[in-house]
C-alpha cells in the first residue's frame, strides 16, 4: 500500500478542486432540469486537474531545479477547501428523481453495474501489467522515468543529435514531443514515491472515466433520456479499442481523446443550448490538446472545427457574425498571404505546409499522394470484421441511415446534429486522405494506427447513435434564439 | 410481379381477418427467413474468412528432426481454406530461417493438399504465401509440416498458423465462403459446431453463426415486416431504431461473454509471453547496472547499446534508465569510427557481424579489432569499456580520446 494512498490523493484533490472551478464558471444554466452540470465539470475537471497539476511541476522545476510534488499537493488541498466554501455544492438544489418508469430505473441499474465491472476489471489489468505499450516506455513514459530519478527536467533531444548533444542530455525518437503525458506519469511516480511500472499508468483509468462522464455530461445537456445516456457510456467504456487503452496503458491517445471531446462536445453544446457553460469546455478542448501530441489534432481541428464553428456563429445575433466572420476573414487572408507568398507556410511546432510545381506537401504526411484504393480493405477490415470496434462502425451506419431517412422525411435536422455529422464526415475523408498518403500508409496497413487513429471520433459516433435512437429529442432541443 | 404483390397486400390490408393475419404471419417469416439468412451468412463469410487457422504447441508432435529439416505432425482442425493464406510460424529461441516448406493435409472431403513454398519476408516472422483451394469449413486432418533449410539447434516451434492474407478478399472467395455456410447450416455437424461455440464462447464470428442467434433474428426480422405489411403508417425509420435496438442487444451479449472470458484470464495469470520477454530484459538490465562501476552510470557517461532486434535495445534503453544510453541500429563496424575510449559497449548477442574474444579482451567487428575491458559476459550479452581501436589492416591507433 505503500504511496497508494498518496497517488490517489494526488488524483482526486486536482480533480475534485478543479471540478468544482468548472462547475461554478459554468453556471447558470438557464434550463436547470436538463443541464447536468456535475457530469460535464467532472470530465472536464479529471484533465484541467491534472493538466494543472503537470504545469506546477514542469514550473517549480524550471524555476527551482527540482519537482517540487509535496508543497504543490498542499496547494491543491489548500485550493479545494477554498473552492468548497465558495460553491458550497450542498447549497445546490438537488437534481430532480428521476421519474423514469421502472423499466427504465432497472435499465440504468443494469448498465450502471456492467460498468462498473468494467471498470473494475479494467483497474486489475491496468495496475498488474509492466508498462506493457510500446509507445509508453519508447516515447511518454521514457522521459518520466528519467526525470523522476534525476529529480529535474533532464534535456531530449533526438537519437541523430545525442552524439554532438552537451553532456547529460538523453535521447528518444520522440523527443520533440509535448511534455503533458510525460508529466502526468511523472506526477503519479512522484505521488507513490517510486517509479511503479504498472501504477504509474492508474490515471489512464481515471482519463477513461472522465470521458464517460463528459460522454453522459453532452448527451444529458442535450436531452437525451438518462437510461439511453448511461447506455451510450456504456457502449464507450465497453469498446475494445478503447478498453485496451486503459488495460495496457502509457498511450497519449486516451489523453487526445478526452481534450477532442471537451472541444467537440463544447461546441455542441453551445450550437444546442447557447449556454455560457460550453465555453470552458471548448477553452479547456483548445489548450489541452496542443499539450498533449501534435501531429494528430490539427488534423482534427482542421477537419472538424470550422463546420462546428461555422454552426456555432451562425447562432450569434446578425451584427457580431458579421464581425467576427470579418475578422475571421480578414486573419485567413492575412496568414494566408504572409507565409505562401514563397509556397510555404509555415505552422508552428508541425512544420511546413508547401505548394510547389502543382504538389502540396503536408506536415507529418509528406506528399499528398493519396492511394485510397489500398487502403480500403485494410479500413473495412479493422472497422468491420475485427473485434476492436465491436459493433460500432456497423451501428454508425445504421445511424447514418436513421437520420437520412429522418432529415428526407422531416425535411429538417437538428442543426447540432447536422453540424456534428457533416463534421465527422469530413474528419474521416481527412483521416482517409491521410492514412492513404505514401508516409503514413505502412503503419495503417500493419494495423498499428488506422484503430488509434479513429479512437478521436468514437465518443462522436456513440454521441450520433444515441441521437439516431431518440427521435423525440429533435422537438424538444431548445432552438436557437438568435436575438440573445 | 411485385406490383401485384403489393396490390395483393394493399387489398388484403383493408380488411384483417383471421385469416389475413394468418397470410401475413407466413409471409413474413417467409421473408424473415430469407433476410436473415442473407444477413449472417454475409456477415459470417467476410468474418471467416479473415479467421486465422491456428495450431497451439499441445496440438504439434514432432515425428522427424535431424539439422536440416523438421517434420511436425499436425492435431486436425476445422478451417476455412478457401483464399490465400500464409503460413506463420513463432519460435522461441533463435528464430528458424527454413528454405523450403511442404505442407501436406487431407481435407474432410477427402481431397489431398500438398504445398511447397519459399519464404516471402522474414522480417518479423517467418511467412509463407500459399494458396489453398478446399473448400470452406473442412475439416484439416492428418496436417504434416515439413521445413527445410538451416535450424538453429535449440529453436522449437511455440505455434503454427495460416493467417489469410491481406488483400486476398475477391467476389470469388465471398461466393465460395456463402455457399459453404449454407452447406455447414444445412448440415447437422455446422450446427453443433457452432451451437457448442455458442455455450461454451468464442469468437465473433461463433456468435454470428449461431442457431439461436439466427432464430432470435429471424423471428424478430419477421416480427418487424409483419408490422411493416400491416401497419401503413409507421414512425420514420421505426424499423431501422429496432435493428439498431437490436444490434445493441446483440452488442451486450457478446460484450458480456467477453467480460466472462476477461475474468477467467484474471483467475488465472496476467503474465502474456510478452511481459514474459520484458521481464527477461528488466532483470538483464539489473545485472548490467550492477556490472557498471558508478564512475559509468553518471548521465553524462557515455553508453551504447547494439542489437540488431529493435524491441531488444529499446527495451533495454528504457529498462536502463536512468542510464543515458545511446541505441543504435546500424551495425558495429558501421558505427566504430564515433566510439570514443572509455565509452561502455552493452552488445546484445548474438550479431553475425561481431566476434567477440573476452578472454583475449578483444571484439571483432567488420575491419576492426576493439581492445576491451569486459564487465559482464552472458552467452547473450556483452558488456564492455572500450580501451582501443584496431584497424585490422592497418597499424594500431589509439582510439580518439
Amino acid at each position: 500500500m505503500n504511496g497508494i494512498f498518496t497517488l490517489i490523493l494526488a488524483l482526486l484533490l486536482p480533480w475534485a478542486t478543479s471540478s468544482l472551478a468548472l462547475y461554478a464558471w459554468m453556471k447558470p444554466a438557464t434550463d436547470a432540469h436538463h443541464h447536468p452540470r456535475w457530469a460535464q465539470a467532472l470530465g472536464g475537471g479529471y484533465l484541467l486537474g491534472l493538466m494543472l497539476s503537470a504545469a506546477m511541476l514542469w514550473l517549480s522545476a524550471k524555476l527551482n531545479g527540482a519537482f517540487l510534488f509535496w508543497p504543490i499537493l498542499g496547494l491543491w488541498l489548500a485550493l479545494f477547501l477554498a473552492a468548497l466554501s465558495w460553491v458550497r455544492p450542498w447549497q445546490h438544489p438537488r437534481p430532480a428523481s428521476l421519474g423514469a418508469p421502472l423499466w427504465q430505473k432497472l435499465v440504468i441499474g443494469i448498465l450502471l453495474a456492467l460498468i462498473a465491472l468494467r471498470l473494475t476489471s479494467l483497474g486489475i489489468e491496468n495496475t498488474h501489467q509492466a508498462m506493457p505499450a510500446w509507445d509508453a516506455w519508447v516515447i511518454w513514459a521514457e522521459r518520466a522515468k528519467t526525470w523522476f530519478y534525476l529529480g529535474h527536467l533532464a534535456p531530449y533531444t533526438h537519437s541523430d543529435a545525442w552524439l554532438t548533444a552537451p553532456h547529460g542530455t538523453y535521447e528518444s525518437e520522440a523527443a520533440h514531443y509535448p511534455p503533458l503525458v510525460s508529466l502526468i506519469h511523472l506526477w503519479a511516480a512522484l505521488a507513490l514515491g517510486r517509479w511503479d511500472e504498472a501504477l504509474v499508468n492508474l490515471p489512464w483509468l481515471g482519463a477513461a472515466i472522465a470521458l464517460g462522464l463528459t460522454l453522459y455530461g453532452a448527451l444529458r445537456s442535450t436531452h437525451t433520456p438518462v437510461w439511453l445516456a448511461v447506455g451510450g457510456v456504456w457502449l464507450l467504456l465497453s469498446l475494445p479499442i478503447l478498453n485496451s487503452q486503459v488495460a495496457i496503458a502509457g498511450y497519449a491517445d486516451l489523453w487526445l481523446t478526452l481534450a477532442y471531446s471537451q472541444l467537440i462536445l463544447g461546441l455542441l453544446l453551445w450550437i444546442a443550448t447557447r449556454q455560457r457553460a460550453a465555453l470552458p469546455l471548448i477553452l479547456l478542448g483548445l489548450v489541452s490538446l496542443p499539450l498533449i501530441k501534435h501531429q494528430v489534432w490539427l488534423l482534427l481541428l482542421a477537419s472538424t472545427s470550422p463546420l462546428l464553428l461555422w454552426a456555432a456563429l451562425t447562432a450569434l445575433p446578425q451584427k457580431q457574425r458579421t464581425l467576427m466572420g470579418s475578422i475571421a476573414i480578414l486573419g485567413l487572408i492575412f496568414v494566408l498571404g504572409f507565409n505562401l507568398a514563397d509556397g510555404h507556410l509555415h505552422l508552428p511546432l508541425l512544420g511546413e505546409i508547401t505548394l510547389q510545381s502543382g504538389q502540396l506537401s503536408l506536415p507529418g504526411l509528406g506528399h499528398l499522394a493519396p492511394d485510397l484504393q489500398r487502403i480500403a480493405e485494410p479500413m473495412f477490415f479493422h472497422l468491420f470484421i475485427l473485434d476492436s470496434w465491436h459493433m460500432l462502425w456497423g451501428l454508425t451506419a445504421l445511424a447514418w441511415l436513421i437520420l437520412l431517412i429522418r432529415l428526407l422525411r422531416q425535411k429538417q435536422l437538428n442543426p447540432m446534429l447536422l453540424a456534428l455529422n457533416l463534421s465527422l464526415l469530413s474528419a474521416l475523408t481527412a483521416f482517409s486522405l491521410s492514412y492513404a498518403s505514401p508516409r503514413v500508409m505502412p503503419f495503417v496497413l500493419d494495423g498499428t494506427l488506422l484503430n488509434r487513429g479513429l479512437l478521436y471520433l468514437a465518443p462522436l459516433l456513440i454521441f450520433v447513435i444515441i441521437h439516431a435512437l431518440t427521435p423525440d429529442a429533435a422537438k424538444t432541443m431548445p432552438r436557437a434564439n438568435t436575438k440573445e | 410481379m411485385i406490383q401485384r404483390l403489393r396490390t395483393q397486400i394493399n387489398m388484403l390490408n383493408t380488411k384483417h381477418t383471421a385469416r389475413n393475419n394468418v397470410f401475413f404471419f407466413l409471409l413474413a417469416l417467409v421473408i424473415g427467413f430469407i433476410a436473415t439468412l442473407v444477413i449472417l451468412a454475409s456477415a459470417l463469410s467476410l468474418r471467416g474468412l479473415y479467421a486465422p487457422i491456428q495450431w497451439e504447441p499441445s496440438q504439434l508432435s514432432v515425428l522427424q528432426k535431424n539439422p536440416t529439416s523438421l517434420r511436425l505432425k499436425l492435431a486436425s482442425i476445422p478451417a476455412n481454406i478457401s483464399l490465400e493464406h500464409y503460413a506463420h510460424f513463432s519460435l522461441s529461441g533463435t528464430q528458424l530461417q527454413p528454405t523450403n516448406i511442404l505442407i501436406k493435409a487431407t481435407l474432410s472431403n477427402g481431397t489431398t493438399l500438398d504445398f511447397k513454398a519459399s519464404p516471402d519476408s522474414s522480417a518479423e516472422r517467418v511467412a509463407f504465401p500459399i494458396t489453398l483451394t478446399g473448400s470452406a469449413n473442412s475439416l484439416l486432418s492428418n496436417v504434416q509440416i515439413i521445413f527445410q533449410g538451416e535450424r538453429q539447434e535449440g529453436a522449437s516451434i511455440l505455434h503454427i498458423g495460416l493467417e489469410p492474407r491481406p488483400g486476398s478478399l475477391s467476389i470469388d472467395n465471398l461466393q465460395s465462403a456463402h455457399q459453404a455456410l449454407w452447406q455447414a447450416w444445412m448440415s447437422r455437424e455446422g450446427l453443433n459446431v457452432y451451437s457448442a461455440h455458442f455455450i461454451v464462447g468464442g469468437d465473433k464470428a461463433s456468435y454470428i453463426s449461431s442457431p439461436v442467434l439466427a432464430g432470435l433474428l429471424w423471428l424478430s426480422l419477421s416480427w418487424f415486416i409483419g408490422w411493416g405489411l400491416t401497419h401503413k403508417h409507421m414512425p420514420p425509420g421505426a424499423q431501422l431504431t429496432a435493428l439498431a435496438l437490436m444490434g445493441l442487444f446483440i452488442w451486450s451479449v457478446i460484450d458480456l461473454r467477453w467480460q466472462r472470458d476477461l475474468w477467467n484470464e484474471h483467475g488465472e495469470d496476467l503474465n502474456t509471453s510478452a511481459s514474459a520477454l520484458t521481464h527477461a530484459i528488466d532483470l538483464q538490465a539489473d545485472r548490467i547496472r550492477r556490472a557498471l562501476p558508478s564512475t559509468n552510470q553518471r548521465p553524462d557517461h557515455r553508453i551504447f547499446i547494439f542489437s540488431p532486434e529493435a524491441f531488444d535495445r529499446l527495451r533495454l534503453r528504457y529498462a536502463l534508465l536512468p542510464l543515458n544510453t545511446h541505441v543504435e541500429a546500424r551495425s558495429l563496424d558501421q558505427f566504430i569510427p564515433q566510439l570514443h575510449s572509455g565509452d561502455t559497449l552493452i552488445l546484445v548477442l548474438p550479431q553475425n557481424e561481431v566476434s567477440t574474444n573476452l578472454t583475449h579482451n578483444q571484439i571483432s567487428s567488420g575491419g576492426y579489432t576493439l581492445d576491451v575491458k569486459p564487465l559482464l559476459a552472458e552467452p547473450r550479452l556483452a558488456v564492455v569499456t572500450l580501451l582501443a581501436i584496431k584497424a585490422r589492416e592497418t597499424p594500431d591507433r589509439e582510439a580518439k580520446p
